[in-house]
């Protein structure tokens, strides 16, 4: 389902090159979840980015489905994120100006889907928001506004779900419940997972996990 | 592309309120430009629906001398209707009383289009006459009855004429040409009594007119046919020429209405590139979260161009209604100045306006806020996941090339004129330099001032000085809605007061003019009689201007329109032998005694520079049907507004003498003194007296209106500053809302954060007033020193009027842009901004 294969990506700094990940490999197979675990800087949100297609590497390629997406354009890669992914932030990223149903609303709405409304309340429902369908991202609680997120992200029922830092801005008793519901919904949709954490206990619930140091991967347990 | 849902999320952020700023500056703006444009558009029909009644005929030949008889031959074609008449001022005596009159002798079947509206009663209700005035009577505007102290059935004398009232004339389409400034009440009578009143002599000015009317390709081929064999000082007036004073006062205030509604547009646009860059900065995660879920860039771009497509057409529609509705304003200040009646705009006519509004519209919020949301194509997909990979690049250079051009398109469109235009854009940069300056200088003088006395207590001052960039923009924008109020009140009428100040208190306020060489010693006596011993005799002939240096004046090419008007009519020429008391020596020699066969000439000196004379050209002027040949050897500067009598070209008396010559004389009679006058043109029937004051009040009417107008459309400009303002407190919100936050978080009270920004607000006004009272006495000082040579006081009553205005002005328009910032507790302004 996603195979990396001699990923590596630097940056230009003032006077040197600083390289972020160093030639990594890894595959990952349809349904599974997987945490990409590692100290701040080790390279992690680096990695998940390439693997969206959201960035281009200097080396390496990432295929997805079979489709090599370093080979593709900015549109070809929005194209592919459109079919295939949904994301998770770790600052929910919804739009202010929009309510919770609109926010879920909008990737079916660029997709062109013409019942994007009623897929939109029935996910929305699913995450047990249907009383706040109407209220803005700042009228929600945190927790309300990464389940809002979490509905966004799996109402075009992608294949694969990047998650960022899901817990990262929540308490833990809410973070229990938000990690709770996004593996429920995985499991619901056969969704792969692919989840970049701190957090140990949350890695520990994937099937594997990565282990990034320095942008090099040190395990794939 | 998916219009609709652009639509949809087009209405999401409206429902926000994120584009309320952009939306409202743009339908300022057009309605401010529309507004004018329906006006005017509304006058324009109404010339071109009304013009042959106006006319008074299909086709009008007027000239200064009898031409019935020159042009009998084209006229007498099968289906041709004609008649002729005769206009010209004169004085109408009753029992007791005299007026001056603009008299009209007409033929049977006048008025040839339209229909004369007469009453037998004074105040009863006209009827459309298809007659002229029987031999022997005269219809007579309504007050003149009570001027003269007379009713119907009463005798008038006309020169050596009598003549009865028969009717008083409620409405007469046909206004002679010039009457916008012509204070004379009209009166009718028949052509056949004009010989008798033994007033058209040679000397006279007198306008003879054919009126023709017939099938439209006739009066085609006969206009065609005249338009080539017209000679000096004939015209032809067709449907376009009628009523020319209004035309031209039309054009004049399309220019400059539309000029001043500019500087709403030019205010409105700097409001929409402000709300347009925070909308674009508050787009930046909608953006990149739109492409991280699958939009392609282009899909992207496409829906913000539409939506802003959407905006521009719905806020240009709104504008043009507003507009439409806000010319009613500028037709009832102005509808006392014509005595047309304005019908509604038609719809193809109201086209005109309201495409004229839309693709300014467009053209502005393209150019003002296109570039600003252009910038969301370099905002990364990646700043998704990295913040401080989503800034907004600073304005590029973008914004200021397409605003300046379109700016300058817009300014070229509306003054018609190129050199009107460039003179305007440089008047606007260089009064928003000095205005921008002043506003920077003060800011420093503030900062410089916060920084020696650290007062804490002052803590709203730092706002202005920690924001030097956005506090110049607010001084300036609201700076030139109260400098242009300021100068239309104050400024105006310590100019217009300074100018009156300059004129003598018994400066002449009559003129007496038509004064035969055989009344001359008659005059003098009678003169002296009433205590007028003092009073000049100056003798005129009229001529015209046909040659300069040998080429014939029709072969020149005139740059100045008042140079084509100049040559197009009769000089008044007059000789004198020592040179007149209020004109100044400007360059050459006036002539001693000994003139004997030189025929010299001396000129006003800006007459010779409309017609690019100079001193040894030698003039040919046609003088009753002769030619007469004289050198420049003098120019002269005349003082106007002495109200003596001046003439532009003077020549030794051997020159002119032997020519058709009348006299004419400037005398002061105090308002208790009138019955003199009265004495005057009861021994003189012919001599017609010009009052003066009412001439100056009619000017001072016209320069009341359309004062009037052009302060009713700036104060559109007023509401763009305080857009302005709002604008540029909206877009620093977001960052007012996190300085309000934590000081609230660190105990600071409501009231404390409110005075805090009511004193930044207070301040930031007074500022704007102060600088708009100091470049309002800037301008007025220049006009009154440069342009009018008078005197100008400064006046401290309008600096402080303006520092109030400003505060005022600014206060409500901070508070009310920030009353949310205030209104939201700690703890959502804290989630908010997480």
């Amino acid at each position: 389902m996603i195979e990396v294969v001699g990923l590596s990506k630097r940056v230009s700094m003032a006077d040197r090159r600083l390289t972020l990940l160093h030639d990594i490999n890894f595959s990952i197979a349809i349904g599974e979840a997987v945490a990409v675990v590692g100290a701040s800087g080790s390279g992690k949100s680096t990695l998940l980015a390439l693997l969206a297609g959201l960035d281009t590497p200097d080396e390496g390629h990432v295929i997805l489905d079979g489709v090599d997406i370093t080979a593709l354009d900015e549109d070809g890669r929005a194209g592919l994120r459109g079919r295939m992914t949904g994301f998770v932030f770790q600052s929910f990223q919804l739009i202010p100006s929009l309510t919770a149903l609109e926010n879920v609303m909008l990737p079916l709405e660029l997709a062109g889907r013409r019942d994007a409304k009623l897929a939109a309340m029935k996910i929305i429902d699913r995450v047990g928001l249907s009383q706040r369908c109407d209220h803005y991202p700042r009228q929600l609680s945190g927790g309300e506004q990464q389940r809002v997120a979490i509905a966004r992200a799996f109402v075009p029922e992608p294949q694969i779900l990047f998650a960022d830092e899901p817990t990262g801005n929540l308490d833990q008793a809410t973070g229990k419940l938000i990690t709770d519901l996004l593996f429920s919904l995985n499991a619901e949709h056969s969704a792969t997972l692919v989840l970049v954490t701190h957090d140990e206990a949350l890695a520990q619930r994937c099937h594997r996990s990565l282990k990034l140091d320095a942008g090099r991967l040190l395990e794939n347990t | 592309m998916n219009f609709s849902l652009a639509l949809r999320l087009l209405l999401r952020d409206w429902r926000a309120g994120e584009l309320r700023v952009l939306f409202l500056a743009l339908l300022l703006a057009v309605a401010s430009i529309s507004s004018v444009g329906f006006f005017t558009e509304r006058i324009a029909q109404t010339l071109l629906h009304q013009s042959n009644e106006l006319l008074g005929a299909d086709l009008v030949v007027s000239a200064d001398h009898p031409i019935a008889d020159k042009y009998s031959s084209e006229m007498a074609q099968p289906g041709l209707q004609r008649i002729q008449t005769v206009e010209f001022p004169t004085m109408l005596l009753s029992a007791d009383e005299s007026s001056l009159v603009m008299l009209k002798a007409v033929d049977n079947a006048y008025p040839l289009r339209g229909h004369l509206t007469i009453s037998q009663q004074r105040f009863g209700n006209g009827i459309a006459n298809t007659s002229i005035p029987e031999r022997g009577s005269i219809w007579v505007a309504a007050d003149l009855l009570a001027k003269l102290n007379v009713n119907i059935g009463d005798i008038l004398r006309v020169g050596d004429a009598q003549l009865t009232i028969a009717a008083i004339i409620i409405n007469d389409p046909v206004v002679a040409a010039g009457s916008f400034f012509n204070v004379a009440p009209g009166v009718v009578m028949n052509r056949s009594d004009l010989l008798a009143t033994a007033l058209v002599k040679e000397s006279s000015r007198v306008r003879f007119k054919l009126l023709v009317a017939g099938q439209a390709e006739t009066i085609q081929q006969l206009r065609d046919s005249l338009a080539m064999k017209l000679g000096f000082g004939e015209r032809l007036e067709s449907v376009e020429d009628a009523r020319p004073e209004i035309r031209s006062a039309l054009q004049r205030a399309r220019s400059y209405l539309g000029l001043a509604s500019l500087v709403s547009v030019l205010l409105a646009s700097v409001a929409i590139a402000t709300s347009a860059r925070r909308y674009t900065r508050r787009q930046l995660t909608s953006c990149a979260l739109m492409r991280c879920v699958g939009a392609i860039q282009k899909q992207v771009m496409g829906l913000y161009l539409v939506q802003l497509l959407m905006i521009a057409l719905s806020a240009s529609a709104a504008g043009c209604l507003l507009g439409y509705l806000l010319q009613y304003g500028l037709v009832s200040i102005f509808s006392s100045l014509f005595d047309v009646s304005l019908p509604v705009l038609s719809i193809s006519a109201a086209l005109t306006p309201i495409g004229a509004g839309m693709i300014t519209g467009l053209l502005i919020l393209f150019a003002f806020a296109a570039p600003a949301l252009l910038q969301l194509k370099h905002v990364p997909v990646l700043s998704i996941l990295r913040r401080e990979l989503g800034q907004l690049p600073a304005a590029g250079l973008s914004i200021y090339v397409s605003g300046f051009v379109v700016f300058a398109l817009l300014l070229l469109w509306q003054a018609g004129d190129f050199g009107l235009a460039l003179m305007v854009l440089a008047g606007v940069v260089s009064t928003v330099f000095v205005l921008t300056c002043c506003a920077g200088l003060l800011i420093k003088i503030l900062k410089v001032f916060l920084r020696k006395s650290n007062a804490q207590h002052l803590q709203g001052l730092y706002g202005l000085v920690r924001r030097p960039v956005s506090s110049t923009v607010q001084i300036v924008a609201f700076g030139i809605g109260i400098m242009v109020l300021l100068l239309l009140t104050f400024v105006r009428n310590e100019l217009i007061t300074g100018w009156q100040d300059t004129i003598p208190l018994d400066a002449p306020n009559r003129f007496l003019i038509n004064v035969q060489p055989s009344q001359l010693q008659g005059m003098r006596a009678l003169f002296d009689d009433i205590g007028f011993e003092d009073a000049v005799f100056y003798p005129m002939v009229k001529g015209r201007l046909t040659e300069i240096n040998g080429v014939n004046v029709t072969d020149i090419n005139f740059h100045e329109q008042r140079a084509a008007r100049l040559i197009e009519r009769e000089f008044n020429l007059s000789w004198a032998e020592d040179m007149p008391v209020e004109n100044f020596s400007d360059s050459g020699a006036w002539w001693g005694g000994d003139v004997d066969n030189q025929s010299l000439v001396s000129l006003e000196k800006g007459l010779a520079k409309s017609l690019g004379l100079a001193l040894g050209d030698v003039l040919t002027f046609s003088v009753a049907g002769e030619n007469v040949k004289v050198t420049v050897v003098h120019m002269r500067e005349v003082d106007w507004d002495s109200f003596n009598v001046n003439f532009y070209a003077l020549t030794p008396e051997r020159v002119l003498k032997d020519f058709p010559v009348s006299y004419i004389s400037s005398i002061f009679v105090p308002e208790t003194h009138n019955e003199v006058l009265d004495k005057i043109v009861r021994a003189y029937t012919n001599i017609t007296v010009i009052d003066v004051s009412k001439i100056m009040s009619r000017v001072r009417a016209i320069i009341e209106r359309v004062s009037l107008a052009i302060e009713y459309v700036f104060l559109l400009t007023l509401v763009a500053g305080f857009l302005v303002m709002y604008a540029a407190i909206y877009a620093t919100l977001d960052e007012r809302l996190h300085e309000v936050t934590i000081m609230k978080v660190l105990g600071a009270s409501h009231k404390k954060l409110r005075l805090a920004l009511l004193l930044e607000f207070t301040v930031l006004g007074s500022l704007s007033g102060l600088v708009a009272a100091f470049c309002a006495d800037l301008i007025g000082y220049g006009l009154a020193t440069f342009s009018l040579h008078v005197d100008y006081t400064l006046n401290p009553f309008m600096w402080l009027l303006g520092m109030v205005l400003g505060a005022l002005g600014v206060s409500a328009a901070g508070m009310l842009g920030t009353r949310s910032v205030l209104a939201q507790s700690p703890v959502s302004s804290l989630r908010a901004a997480s």
